[in-house]
């Protein structure tokens, strides 16, 4: 084996271990906050702002979705919708829901765990918040 | 002279040192501090066959219950779970007439026998025991690799 081959062949080792490293356990955690809000608005629209949280030394992958009081999904724009959260961190996420003609809406916002490939978990955590957003006239 | 003394008396007046006086000053700290619920889910349950292959269950044979703890900081959350409506992993053929229960109990902050349905939290951390079945209505269950998600939620 030459050195280059030697140093290319170091250096791939080296790259896999920190993939490795990398990789998340199975196992996921997360959390969210607030869990309940009123939001008043002028527009056609009301925004919440929730913070999923990840309260563990591991990453996990966290989607945000949004349903109504019947967990019919609702479409709402999310800013970011899934993402990857790092272990004890937390993000904001903006979460825009349209009155659709109502002057209230009640709706949940719902941080839900996504297995990552390969693992066979069979429980998925959903951790959902309530609010009502009013159209002030 | 007379002049060179007083101005001596005058410099050394103002040269003097001023008395320090203590100054304070607010350093404000602020925090807003809102109700959260999580859910660590633990390891993966497993299912196993009764004896004619009918039903898949995490309480049938060797089969075993997944685990998550639950923490509240309100006594204002439920838990619940989400029976699967279909295997996210099953042989062809194995999905077919199938009709799928899911339940919960916990112990801790909370103690609930098993059950279904929305149940209210205690604050504190709950230790949360999931189990599930899969029935087929006609014919068994082909040989194959099964898997299936129930959703665990905090609300």
């Amino acid at each position: 084996m030459s050195v280059n081959t030697q140093s290319k062949f170091i250096q791939s080792v080296c790259a896999a271990a920190f993939a490795l490293a990398l990789l998340p356990f199975g196992a996921s955690a997360q959390a969210l906050s607030p869990m309940r809000g009123t939001v008043s608005s002028y527009t056609d629209n009301f925004a919440v702002r929730v913070f999923p949280a990840n309260p563990y030394n591991h990453r996990i992958r966290i989607e945000i979705r949004v349903y109504d009081q019947d967990f019919n999904p609702v479409k709402a724009r999310v800013s970011p919708p899934s993402f990857t959260l790092g272990g004890n961190s937390s993000r904001p996420v903006n979460v825009l829901i349209p009155f659709d003609g109502n002057t209230q809406r009640k709706i949940r916002v719902c941080a839900e765990s996504i297995p990552f490939p390969g693992k066979t978990s069979n429980i998925k955590a959903q951790i959902c918040g309530k609010f009502l957003g009013t159209r002030v006239q | 002279m007379k002049n060179f003394v007083k101005f001596a008396v005058l410099a050394a007046a103002m040269a003097a040192p001023l008395p320090a006086y203590a100054v304070t000053g607010d350093v404000q700290f602020d925090a807003v501090v809102n109700n959260t619920c999580t859910i660590a889910v633990g390891p993966a349950g497993v299912l196993d066959t009764n004896v004619g292959q009918t039903v898949l269950s995490s309480s049938t044979g060797a089969g075993a219950a997944g685990t998550a703890i639950i923490t509240a900081t309100s006594a204002a959350y439920s838990v619940n779970v989400n029976a699967p409506a279909a295997f996210t992993t099953a042989p062809v053929g194995g999905g077919t007439n199938v009709t799928f229960a899911a339940n919960y109990a916990t112990a801790g902050a909370t103690t609930l026998a098993s059950g279904t349905g929305a149940r209210p939290l205690n604050t504190g951390v709950s230790n949360v025991t999931v189990n599930m079945s899969a029935t087929k209505s006609s014919g068994s269950f082909p040989t194959g690799t099964y898997a299936a998600v129930v959703v665990l939620r905090c609300e």
